[in-house]
């Protein structure tokens, strides 16, 4: 049985399951790979794949690009099927990528000691 | 930057704080500007300390990671407290010791605890017990107290 509060995300493409999530190493080696984390804000918009990529490193490490692609896409599509949904600002909100910055924040802060945890779960 | 460890070491009267990630103003660059592995790899060593594993700590679930901070603290509060018990007893030694030195002739000398301080509370069996010998203790005082009162009157009446 699981006992973690941790936010992953959990889906089924082409009849396999995928969970995705964020662990010490992953994050260290996406930085190494040239992704600025640390300009997460900027990374969300910019190149949110990319953290979309980072985050089969944990469980999936050895999943093609082409499909990890391709399921972003088709990620992205269904959120794009559904009804917009807008922030306080009046920006449409991206629930994918958003997730993901949440989870890259959620790790930090468990990390640096705070209560950083949403208490939420991302399931596809 | 909020520290998890808090402070901990003590030298004098003032509390120091372990070292740990270097605070803002120790930073050339901001706190948002630091890159995630640098922190990481600062914070490991200081998980490692406080018993998560390597491999927990990198592979693992973050969100376990308070309960280590939580054993901790709690360690650290046994260990402070088993560091004044034993300051406790190094002054019943010291205390025993020099006021037997000091005493005057005849006096009563006072002993070092036959037993240990007692830490748990005490069992209801126990209490039982306790109450059980008191009442026997008072009992057996005033039959001796009887008895000494028979002896002198029996002597008065003889004499």
């Amino acid at each position: 049985m699981q006992n973690s509060n941790k936010t992953r995300i959990e889906f089924d493409y082409g009849g396999k399951h995928y969970k995705l999530e964020y662990t010490a190493a992953t994050l260290k080696k996406m930085e190494r790979s040239g992704v600025k984390l640390a300009k997460l804000d900027d990374m969300i918009f910019s190149a949110p794949e990319i953290l979309f990529r980072g985050a089969f490193y944990a469980n999936h490490p050895t999943e093609n690009p082409a499909t990890i692609h391709e399921i972003f896409k088709a990620l992205k599509r269904t959120a794009d099927d559904e009804e917009p949904k807008y922030d306080e600002d009046g920006n449409e909100v991206d629930e994918l990528v958003t997730a993901l910055g949440s989870m890259i924040e959620e790790a930090v802060n468990e990390w640096k000691g705070r209560s950083g945890n949403s208490g939420w779960k991302v399931t596809r | 930057m909020e520290r998890p460890f808090g402070k901990l070491r003590m030298e004098g009267n003032e509390v120091e704080e372990l070292p740990y990630l270097p605070s803002e103003e120790d930073s050339s660059k901001p706190e948002s500007e630091t890159p995630i592995s640098d922190m990481l790899d600062k914070l490991c060593p200081y998980y490692m300390m406080i018993g998560v594993s390597y491999d927990e700590f990198w592979h693992g679930d973050y969100t376990h990671l308070k309960y280590y901070v939580e054993k901790y603290k709690l360690e650290t509060e046994r260990r402070n407290h088993e560091l004044w018990l034993q300051g406790l007893y190094n002054y019943d030694a010291l205390t025993t010791v020099i006021s037997n030195a000091l005493a005057k002739k005849g006096a009563t000398p006072k002993k070092y605890p036959e037993k240990p301080y007692r830490l748990t509370e005490k069992t209801e069996e126990e209490k039982e017990e306790e109450k059980k010998n008191m009442v026997e203790n008072f009992r057996a005082q005033l039959m001796a107290l009887d008895r000494r009162f028979s002896q002198k009157h029996s002597k008065e009446q003889g004499g």
